[in-house]
């Protein structure tokens, strides 16, 4: 309906990834603006080339594969740029929008940052992989397509994952791993 | 299975990511030994955590009004228009390569034979009747035509004629082979019938072939 030129047809298919979109997003880039500008660019790019969609294919994969493109030339982006005034203040942002927001509870601010915390310590494809697979439930082969990579790529960058974050949880958490010792 | 080995797999079996039959095995093993069945334990409970803290966040993402602006922004821009070749072989890199190459192959097949029947020149024959090669010469001046009379044509030999030398070439045309209804009882035989001498002046190129009957007698004249 989208390619007929309904483009109003546009907001129905891409609201249910709407939240999922942007946590991912949030959890791939660690901060706020980086999340809503690679999720933002996803739904143009999602609009811009939704003609090369193939309709054989899952359109959440096709979605979420933009989305990990984008996030990781953001992310390429951030790590080739010479520290600046700009950069410094997309941190403060980044950091501000970490910190208590007005409406947040203490207890969910607390949750968000242990999550970050375990995911800092993985590398990028890990992180990724993780996401998408653990934390989005999708399955390997899935996983696989919207990474562009190979199932064994994101069976070993999982193990690994899985690894590290257990690791973390049990030394820099050890009160959420009690009774799993 | 030794148990560093059930160790490397185990945080694969906790997410449920092993086949079946190795999971099955990984399972007989986690009953017998305590370790590697604490250690998934742990595995499976930190996963379960995590999906939990993940569940729990509660991560701020677009208001009402911001969605609203950033999908009137992005239902703005133009749709890109599929490109032929994405829209003929499709968009996978390799199932691309795949359909090109299924059709390519068969096309390239069928034009090798059609260029074979019908569209390949024919080849000349390999040896023509001398009479028909005829070598492309410039045209040679206008002399005084050599007189006919009849021992020049009964004796096709070399001549000499006004000091130039004339090369004479004979050749022999048979007589297309009799019908029986026409001449029955007739004898089959391979005769000559018509001779050709061909006179050609060195000096001035000047090209002249006789036709003579099998009695020699005269019978045209051609260049």
């Amino acid at each position: 309906m989208v390619l007929a030129g309904k483009t109003e047809a546009f907001e129905p298919l891409v609201l249910p990834y709407r939240r999922s979109l942007f946590k991912i997003a949030y959890r791939m880039t660690g901060n706020m603006e980086d999340a809503k500008e690679a999720a933002q660019e996803t739904l143009m790019k999602a609009f811009k080339y939704l003609k090369r969609f193939d309709p054989d294919r899952s359109f959440r994969n096709w979605l979420f594969g933009i989305l990990v493109n984008e996030a990781r030339s953001l992310r390429a982006e951030r790590t080739n740029a010479p520290f600046s005034l700009e950069t410094d203040a997309r941190t403060e942002r980044g950091l501000a929008a970490n910190s208590p927001a007005p409406g947040d509870s203490c207890e969910a601010r607390e949750t968000r940052s242990r999550l970050m915390e375990c995911l800092t310590s993985l590398t990028a494809r890990e992180k990724e992989t993780f996401l998408l697979r653990d934390i989005e439930q999708l399955s390997i082969t899935e996983a696989a397509e919207a990474l562009g990579t190979s199932s064994i790529s994101v069976r070993v960058n999982l193990s690994r994952a899985r690894k590290k974050i257990r690791e973390t949880i049990l030394t820099k958490y050890p009160h959420l791993a009690e009774g799993l010792r | 299975m030794n148990c560093r080995r059930i160790r490397k797999s185990i945080p694969r079996l906790a997410g449920n990511d092993l086949s079946e039959r190795k999971s099955c095995r990984l399972r007989a093993h986690l009953e017998r030994c305590e370790e590697c069945r604490k250690e998934f334990r742990r595995y499976s409970a930190v996963l379960h955590k995590v999906r939990e803290l993940a569940d729990w966040e509660t991560t701020p993402g677009w208001t009402a009004t911001e969605w609203q602006a950033l999908i009137a922004r992005t239902t703005s821009a133009k749709i890109e228009k599929r490109p032929f070749i994405v829209f003929a072989f499709g968009a996978r890199p390799m199932t691309a390569l795949a359909r090109g190459l299924a059709v390519a192959i068969p096309a390239l097949v069928i034009g090798f034979v059609f260029w074979n029947t019908v569209l390949k020149p024919k080849s000349s024959p390999a040896v023509l009747p001398p009479t028909y090669v005829q070598k492309p010469e410039p045209a040679p001046p206008k002399l005084p035509s050599i007189p006919q009379n009849e021992n020049v044509k009964k004796e096709p030999a070399v001549r000499s004629q006004e000091g130039a030398a004339i090369v004479a070439q004979t050749q022999e045309h048979k007589r297309p082979a009799t019908r029986p209804e026409e001449t029955p009882g007739a004898q089959k035989k391979d005769s000559q019938d018509v001779v050709s001498v061909t006179l050609v002046s060195q000096d001035t190129g000047l090209k002249v072939v006789w036709f003579l009957n099998r009695n020699f007698e005269w019978k045209g004249e051609g260049k």
